[in-house]
């Protein structure tokens, strides 16, 4: 039984590190290839802008590793924007890294999107099973049945 | 996330103690609460808050033999978790392929003087027209 927790891509670019390292991280061509950024404030701390559905998202990314041509690491919340009802933000981030490494046909670029299964909120999922009251009554009747089946097993 | 049962399946196997707890039920078929207490360095009311979360994800499922209640797992819903790691696998293909589409065509244009339009278009700001959250 598998719990996915990240995604990982590697990719063999034929280009330099630099040249990467600039399509990765600066806003006007980072928004040519992730289209829903808009502008980032490049520092360790630093915020990064996304517009989703054109209009600015209430939920920017937080840039945390800056490794020049080397590692690019940010977190964002962007499975947070669709359901705001869940009110899952601060909360449900996920951590993007971008790793360069130079290679003979040019750079390899390593992205991992990781935290999918470390989406920690008890108040998120407490407040889920308040709305989903109805589904224990579901549950229910198939307990009694399997119950039932159970005891006259025996 | 697509959808709240997806979160709460997250969000319940987000703790340590519940994947462990989760795990076992899996491979036994099913437990009791005692049962898990007595092998685990956990109270018995710990593991049945565990397992009251994991049921309300719909990963667990119970029934009531004399004074013992038993839990059986129900794993089918992880395959909407599969799915959706799968949908977001997708994603990020979509953008690194535009990637390599940006970076290759700069390599491949050959006549400076023709750019200006190109680079006007890529220093504005923001989203394409045709965005799609990609």
């Amino acid at each position: 039984m598998n719990i996915p927790d990240r995604i990982e891509r590697i990719e063999v670019l034929p280009v330099s590190r630099e040249r990467v390292w600039d399509a990765i991280t600066r806003p006007e061509q980072l928004s040519q290839w992730l289209s829903m950024v808009r502008d980032m404030d490049f520092c360790v701390g630093g915020t990064i802008h996304f517009t989703w559905d054109n209009e600015l998202s209430p939920y920017p990314g937080v840039i945390e590793v800056i490794e020049p041509a080397h590692r690019f690491t940010f977190r964002w919340y962007s499975h947070a924007i669709g359901h705001p009802e869940l009110k899952l933000a601060p909360h449900a981030g996920t951590l993007v890294e971008f790793t360069l490494e130079e290679v003979a046909e040019g750079t390899q670029l390593t992205l991992v999107e990781s935290g999918f299964a470390s989406l920690p909120d008890e108040a998120v999922a407490e407040q889920s099973y308040q709305d989903n009251q109805g589904g224990w009554s579901a549950l229910l009747p198939g307990l009694r049945a399997r119950a039932l089946g159970q005891i006259s097993a025996m | 996330m697509t959808d709240p049962q997806t979160h709460l399946i997250f969000a319940a196997l987000a703790d340590p103690t519940r994947r462990l707890l989760f795990q076992q039920l899996c491979e036994e078929g099913s437990g009791t609460a005692a049962g898990f207490a007595a092998r685990l360095p956990i109270t018995r009311q710990a593991v049945i808050k565990h397992l009251l979360t994991l049921a309300e994800a719909g990963l667990v499922t119970f029934y009531d033999e004399g004074r013992e209640r038993h839990y059986v797992p129900q794993p089918e819903p992880l395959q909407s978790v599969t799915s959706w790691i799968a949908s977001v696998e997708s994603l990020w293909d979509k953008r690194l392929a535009a990637l390599r589409n940006y970076l290759l065509d700069e390599v491949t244009q050959t006549a400076p003087k023709n750019q200006t339009g190109s680079n006007t278009d890529s220093l504005r700001k923001g989203y394409k027209q045709n965005d799609q959250k990609h």
